[in-house]
């Protein structure tokens, strides 16, 4: 299991707060309401390209919208995989920031 | 959400949202960027919404951008892997396919790097393009053609400076071979008499001294560094003292300057300048500069800006309506026309004669017809052995690869293999490049050219890749893998017309090379073994250069003739192969017409005859002991007669500048005593003996010839030890003015070689896959009781039959190219062109038969059992 890169940690912790799956642009709030940065749809796709080509999240389309004319939008879906190495990376955050206190660095 | 109906993006916005297709597929969006827009649009308006809009669908359009490029990177990384693994795999097939291309490409590079340099002629002055030469047109006389020159006289320069506002400088120019003394060394030179505006006109370089005071005194010399080195060695060569010898004077020039060596592509060669006045002894000097009847210098205009041509170009007839007043008015042969020649076409000679620039032609056509037979070559091996591929196109098909996905794997494929047989062609044409240099006689050098090589390799490359690639890649890439998996396909991939065109114009165009390079060679032999009308075996031609020499004639002749193995000696003004002065001759014909032509003179001893071995038709010698032969008796040679129209020439009048009374005594028979381009011409001989002394021409044994060379060297020696001595066998003279189409005969050789090697491989592939393919065939016939002669003719007839075809299209096409160009001959070889077509076939039939032979007698002969088993 991989340690993800901070990006990827990033999306995968929105997507954990939107109880695991949802659509596109909830997930771009989210992000942007987590650390009041701007994110652009593009990087936000080819992030989510990569997490996809490592198992870490699946994209299924969903229902049409119910309006007329409505098409259907992309939802994400983290895995189990997704959450085993978000855990396993947050693991890894408290085992550094521990042995950083033990060591007594100003962090 | 019914706002969304009043307000969506931007349409322009949406346009392009649309296009990121991956994006639109896997995430939706267009969706997604709506549903943001209309949050911002509602929070904080329309504007603000709007500027969020662009810039995510600008910096969404980078990501794209980066993204695709990725996911295309990762397809050719699998496409580059596949294509390395079929190279691997069928290595006989990639060798052959690379070998092919890369000698089709060496070819071409080479070639085109010939042809480039050629180009390249007087590039590099820094104002080629309004640099012009002087040339002179007398329109059509009856023995010349239409004849340019580009003989000047001397006040042109000046005078053009003086009178046209359209031109900037104007420089005259003359060169000569000249004596160089200094110290010990004493050596002839060729250099250049010319104007102090030498270096205003032309962009050579100058490494020391100032361009305008370098050829300002008379008695002062600009030389290059080689004879700085020669003469002076790593001393400091300016301000020293040169000895010239010219025209009879001796002269002390003081070095003024150091050129450069001149480039490799100057039409202009010269290893030293002499201000133009100091040709001429002093005394003359006024009057010869100013001498318009002088037709003797080459005059250069820089022009104010190119665009002048049209204008300056017709202004040149006032120049002759004030100098030449009789010929601006006169008609026919005697009307002068001055013209201008761009300095880039001169050595091409393209608007003068058209002889040079049609070898560029050919060398272009053949090195493009090269690539091409390369190119079809590939095309035919890949398309055969697309069945071996048929399972990976259907499996990739299958797994959803797109038409167009596989058709640019195969042109990657293709650009690949080009690239390989690319790298390995520079480094052949590294290889030959020194020997391609001696034998086109030029100095390519690599270092210089290097860059220009790789685009050219590259433009070859990348032509090559694209032109073989397309067809076996829409080829490849429309197999329904349904036809692939039950086996339908076989049969459309086996009857392939195309490959059988191809086959047929390959060996199309090798025939017309086997067949042109035969003509060629024929050609030459026949001219260097026609009887020129004289004998040129063992004759040495001594130059006499100096008036030491001329006083002591007889003395010098009695000399040389002092050695047994010395035959016998004469004198004449030119020798033979390169009789060049002449007259023209008006008279009237026995019906009372007026008759003009042309008629070249020879002045010489009274036994040039004998010497030469010339036969006389009718009449006398001259006699040394007859006074009257002296001058005013005539020999003419039966062209002459022909031309005047006399039916007994002996006794009949010739013109009075030939000395009052001057009489007809003798007719020889007509001798070629020029090249063999051009007809027989009028000539006349006269026995002079104060014109005769230019050349010593010796007729010797073949015994001991050194011995022969030092005893006549030590003679010269003693008589004039001031000039070195110089001697030419008239045999290598003569074979030597035929260099051209010796050389382009090895060429079309070379050239046949390489397209017979590429369509020998060609042929060779196909044979290769044609046994493959019949094995089981071959084996059931043999089980049935066929011979093997049987089997090899069965499997052979295919090929036979495109070659046969493939002559049939070649046979006018070489007839007719060989027709035009023996029609530069005079004197045409008496093989006839269809005997050299048939031979031609003979050949290119062997060839095809030796290259599918070794595959073919090897199926036959197996064991069938072998063939038949592995079912």
């Amino acid at each position: 299991m991989g340690i993800l890169t901070l990006r990827e940690e990033i999306i995968l912790s929105a997507l954990i707060m939107l109880d695991g799956s949802s659509g596109g642009a909830p997930i771009r709030n989210k992000i942007i309401e987590l650390t009041g940065k701007e994110i652009v749809y593009g990087t936000l796709y080819n992030l989510m390209e990569y997490l996809i080509r490592k198992g870490y999240v699946t994209a299924h389309k969903s229902d049409p919208v119910p309006v007329r004319g409505g098409r259907s939008k992309t939802i994400y879906t983290i895995t189990k995989e997704g959450r085993s190495a978000f855990q396993e990376t947050m693991a890894l955050h408290e085992l550094i920031r521990g042995q950083l206190k033990d060591m007594e660095f100003e962090v | 959400m019914s706002s969304r109906k009043t307000c969506h993006l931007p349409s322009l916005a949406r346009f392009i949202l649309k296009r990121m297709s991956l994006y639109n597929e896997r995430h939706s969006i267009i969706e997604n960027f709506e549903e943001t827009y209309q949050e911002i649009r509602k929070k904080e308006g329309i504007l603000k919404a709007n500027i969020w809009c662009w810039m995510s669908v600008i910096q969404s359009l980078f990501g794209y951008i980066g993204l695709s490029v990725l996911w295309r990177f990762v397809m050719i990384k699998n496409y580059l892997k596949t294509a390395f693994r079929i190279l691997k795999k069928h290595k006989g097939h990639s060798v052959i396919n690379i070998l092919g291309l890369t000698v089709g490409m060496a070819a071409f590079i080479l070639i085109s790097l010939y042809v480039q340099y050629e180009l390249s002629y007087d590039d590099f002055h820094e104002n080629t393009d309004r640099l012009y030469r002087i040339i002179n047109n007398f329109p059509s006389s009856y023995y010349q053609g239409n004849s340019y020159g580009f003989s000047t006289p001397p006040p042109l320069s000046a005078t053009l400076m003086d009178e046209f506002s359209e031109v900037e400088y104007a420089v005259k120019l003359t060169q000569r071979r000249i004596l160089f003394n200094h110290e010990n060394r004493s050596n002839f030179e060729i250099g250049l008499f010319t104007d102090k505006h030498f270096f205003d006109v032309f962009s050579f370089k100058l490494l020391r001294g100032d361009k305008n005071i370098v050829l300002a005194d008379p008695y002062s010399v600009v030389i290059n560094e080689k004879l700085a080195r020669k003469y002076f060695g790593s001393e400091n060569p300016i301000g020293k003292i040169m000895k010239v010898h010219t025209g009879g004077v001796n002269y002390d020039l003081r070095v003024t300057g150091i050129i450069d060596e001149t480039p490799d592509n100057s039409h202009i060669r010269f290893d030293f300048l002499i201000p133009f006045e100091t040709q001429f002894p002093v005394e003359k000097r006024a009057r010869q500069l100013n001498n318009w009847m002088n037709w003797s210098h080459r005059t250069y205009v820089l022009l104010k800006d190119r665009t002048l041509k049209k204008t300056f170009e017709p202004k040149l007839s006032l120049i002759i309506n004030k100098y030449y007043p009789e010929r601006y008015s006169a008609e026919g042969s005697k009307k002068l026309h001055l013209l201008i020649q761009p300095i880039k076409n001169i050595h091409l000679g393209s608007d003068i004669n058209l002889k040079e620039i049609i070898y560029i032609y050919v060398f272009s056509f053949t090195a493009f017809f090269i690539l091409l037979i390369a190119c079809m070559n590939y095309m035919n091996l890949t398309t055969s052995y697309a069945l071996k591929r048929a399972r990976e196109i259907g499996i990739r098909k299958v797994s959803g690869a797109q038409r167009k996905q596989l058709f640019w794997q195969f042109m990657g494929e293709t650009l690949l293999i080009s690239i390989i047989s690319l790298v390995i062609a520079i480094g052949l044409v590294c290889l030959f490049l020194p020997s391609f240099n001696t034998f086109i006689e030029r100095n390519i050098d690599i270092g210089i050219i290097r860059n220009r090589m790789l685009c050219t390799g590259v433009f070859a490359a990348i032509i090559t890749g694209f032109l073989s690639g397309i067809y076996p890649s829409l080829f490849l890439s429309s197999f329904s893998p349904n036809e692939i998996f039950s086996g339908t396909s076989r049969s459309s991939i086996k009857r392939n017309k195309l490959r059988a065109v191809f086959v047929i114009l390959q060996f199309c165009i090798t025939s017309v090379l086997i067949t042109s390079s035969l003509a060629i060679f024929k050609q030459i032999d026949y001219i260097k073994n026609i009887d020129v009308g004289y004998n040129r075996d063992q004759i040495v031609v001594i130059p006499i250069q100096d008036n030491s020499i001329r006083k002591n004639i007889a003395a010098f002749k009695n000399e040389l003739l002092n050695n047994r193995n010395v035959v016998d000696l004469t004198l004449s003004s030119q020798y033979p192969a390169y009789v060049s002065n002449g007259a023209g001759w008006k008279g009237k014909d026995e019906a009372g017409g007026d008759i003009e032509f042309h008629y070249n003179v020879l002045y010489t001893d009274y036994n040039f005859i004998d010497v030469y071995k010339l036969e006389l038709a009718e009449g006398r010698n001259f006699k040394e002991k007859i006074t009257t032969d002296s001058s005013i008796s005539i020999i003419i040679n039966q062209e002459f007669a022909k031309a005047a129209g006399w039916k007994n020439p002996l006794g009949k009048n010739m013109p009075d500048w030939l000395g009052k009374n001057a009489k007809v005594i003798g007719v020889i028979k007509n001798f070629n005593f020029r090249s063999l381009h051009s007809s027989i011409k009028p000539l006349i001989m006269v026995y002079d003996q104060s014109r005769m002394t230019n050349y010593v021409s010796i007729r010797i044994n073949s015994e001991n010839i050194p011995g022969i060379l030092s005893h006549f060297e030590r003679t010269y020696k003693e008589f004039n030890p001031q000039y070195p001595f110089t001697y030419y066998f008239l045999d290598d003279v003569f074979n030597s003015m035929y260099r051209k189409e010796t050389k382009m005969g090895w060429l079309a050789i070379s050239f046949s070689i390489v397209s017979i090697l590429i369509a020998c491989i060609g042929m060779f592939g196909l044979a290769l896959f044609n046994v493959e393919r019949r094995t089981k065939e071959v084996g059931i016939r043999k089980v049935l009781g066929a011979s093997v002669l049987n089997i090899v003719l069965q499997l052979v007839k295919e090929f036979i039959i495109w070659v046969i075809i493939a002559y049939a299209f070649a046979v006018p096409i070489a007839y007719y190219s060989m027709s035009k160009w023996l029609q530069n001959f005079a004197y045409k070889m008496n093989t006839s062109i269809w005997m050299l077509i048939i031979l031609s076939a003979g050949i290119a039939l062997f060839i095809a038969l030796l290259s599918v032979s070794y595959q073919t007698i090897k199926a036959a002969t197996a064991n069938p059992v072998d063939s038949l088993r592995y079912e």
